[in-house]
């Protein structure tokens, strides 16, 4: 047989490459002009996502200790359930902290907060390829008695990462928004008058195109002295493709205590919800709705669809889904071993749970899915730590 | 009429002829068109790219698949984690070949043979063996050229932080 290697094909080559992790394929990017193209190539990077998605679905964990920065906080767990530390997250050198906004296709949004006067400022970054991008400063202006929420998503139908950002006074209703652009590179101010009377209260969660929210209609009473009442629960939803807020009611849930927190389930929105309490009796239990598809008019009721319950167990809190598992740490009173912080995952199909350890025994702030990419942050301004 | 083929030959490029069964023929879509279309009648089939060595470790995961398709089959439906993973090791020792080459040749049979499980399965060993190498290893492998200039080299190794050794 010949002993060099058979001539193979592109399509070959590109079969093979989608499958090497990022660190491989930044490296290979140096073997020559050809395979240096072909890495950097939209398609192939396309490819490899969808790749990377199907064999290595990971999960990032934002461990909280406020006296950390952020590169020594966060940690990742990958398909074969190993956990390691980020490496090379990027150097916030602020007083206040920063904390992650979401992550979608292998970008992470982080937001660094300032001192009062100042919102939080904003960064995307791929901990893959290590690439930064600090993204420049909004343009509202901002006082010292204004909150901020903000959200991140993605969007296939204009290939575009977007970040939105809502303000109100604080405790108040949403009086101003505006949207940032991976592609254009800069802010818009977009009409936030569908918020009316609405003021965010939970952290944002994306799929399919949108960003939402939990919030609550508020009633304020004219002179506004006595604050203001919450009169309704609602989900806020943000279309990143035509920047438009909408608004549709809270769903009856029918349970007398609990938690309810949105997720994601199967590229669809659900809640997840924490029941502690029925009736007269104390108990756990955490249960799965998922919200039925199809594009509904404003402020009209969506169909929920009830896909899970779990068996009755005792405080459990739930985080995430992660390939078809619910991730969940045992709060209330639970101590860390002297190994780190135990996060559970109980799988929705078999009620079956696996468990992995966290060498860390602060607490964990958040978790969020994560897929390793070669998405960039943008052709501008990219700075490489 | 053609009566029931239960088996065809195979020729490899040296001459040497192979027995398949129909089920493990199937396993390659190239094959399975020749086999449904009746039209054609099929007595030997060249392989006129594929040598007997390489032949014959396809025909060999064919045929263990198309065993392992049958055997699911009959009980039922879908097969058990340990049969899967049965199935994943038996793959795993199969790809275990002495030399690179014939991983390549392997792979390029597959895909002319179309046999989807065996191709995603080289095109996998293959990048597992790749993924830890260096620029100049890969250049070997692959029979590339680095065709980059002394200043491209340069920027290129500060930006990515590799070496081009």
């Amino acid at each position: 047989m010949d002993s060099r290697p058979p001539y193979l094909p592109e399509e070959i080559i590109l079969n093979i490459l989608k499958r090497l992790p990022v660190e491989s394929l930044i490296r290979f990017q140096c073997v020559c002009k050809h395979w240096n193209n072909l890495i950097k190539s939209p398609s192939f990077i396309a490819d490899h996502l969808q790749q990377s998605s199907h064999q290595n679905p990971s999960l990032l964990l934002d461990c909280n200790n406020s006296c950390s920065p952020l590169r020594w906080r966060l940690r990742l767990l990958d398909w074969g359930m190993q956990v390691r530390l980020v490496q090379k997250a990027p150097l916030v050198d602020s007083f206040w902290g920063a904390s992650i906004i979401g992550s979608c296709n292998g970008l992470v949004c982080v937001q660094i907060h300032q001192h009062d006067k100042s919102p939080p400022s904003l960064s995307l970054w791929n901990p893959a390829t290590t690439a930064v991008r600090h993204v420049p400063r909004p343009r509202i202006i901002f006082s010292d008695l204004d909150d901020c929420m903000t959200g991140f998503g993605f969007s296939p139908i204009v290939n575009d990462y977007k970040i939105v950002r809502t303000y109100s006074k604080l405790y108040y209703e949403v009086d101003r928004a505006e949207v940032f652009s991976l592609s254009r590179g800069s802010w818009k101010r977009i009409d936030s008058g569908n918020l009316k009377g609405v003021r965010l209260n939970s952290e944002a969660v994306t799929t399919n195109g949108a960003i939402f929210w939990s919030g609550v209609k508020l009633d304020a009473d004219e002179d506004g002295e006595d604050g203001v009442e919450v009169i309704a629960q609602v989900i806020v939803s943000f279309d990143i493709v035509k920047e438009v807020f909408t608004l549709s009611p809270w769903p009856d849930l029918n349970y007398t205590s609990g938690d309810e927190k949105l997720t994601i389930y199967g590229n669809k929105l659900a809640i997840l919800c924490d029941i502690w309490r029925r009736d007269n009796e104390r108990f756990d239990l955490i249960r799965l709705w998922v919200m039925e598809e199809g594009t509904c008019a404003f402020g009209e009721r969506r169909n929920w669809t009830k896909i899970y319950t779990s068996p009755f167990s005792k405080t459990l809190d739930p985080v995430t889904i992660w390939r078809n598992q619910i991730v969940y740490t045992r709060g209330g009173s639970a101590v860390p071993s002297k190994k780190g912080r135990t996060v559970h995952l109980m799988n929705l199909t078999t009620n079956e749970v696996k468990r992995f350890v966290v060498p860390y025994r602060g607490s964990i702030q958040n978790i969020y899915n994560y897929v390793e990419s070669l998405v960039s942050v943008g052709n501008n301004y990219i700075e490489e730590s | 009429m053609s009566s029931p083929v239960e088996q065809i030959t195979v020729v490899s490029s040296d001459g040497d002829e192979f027995k398949m069964t129909v089920a493990a023929a199937m396993q390659s879509e190239q094959l399975k068109q020749m086999l449904t279309d009746d039209s054609i009648s099929i007595v030997k089939v060249p392989v006129e790219n594929i040598s007997t060595e390489i032949l014959v470790k396809v025909i060999e995961y064919c045929q263990k698949h198309a065993d392992h398709e049958a055997a699911t089959k009959a009980n039922g439906g879908g097969a058990s984690d340990s049969e899967a993973e049965e199935l994943n090791k038996w793959d795993a020792e199969f790809m275990k070949v002495d030399v690179e080459d014939k991983l390549f040749h392997i792979l390029m049979a597959a895909n002319y043979l179309e046999i989807k499980g065996l191709f995603d399965l080289a095109c996998q060993t293959v990048a597992d063996l790749i993924k830890g190498k260096t620029p100049k290893q890969i250049r070997k492998i692959f029979n590339l050229k680095n065709d980059f200039t002394p200043e491209e080299q340069e920027r290129l190794s500060r930006q990515h932080n590799c070496s081009f050794d």
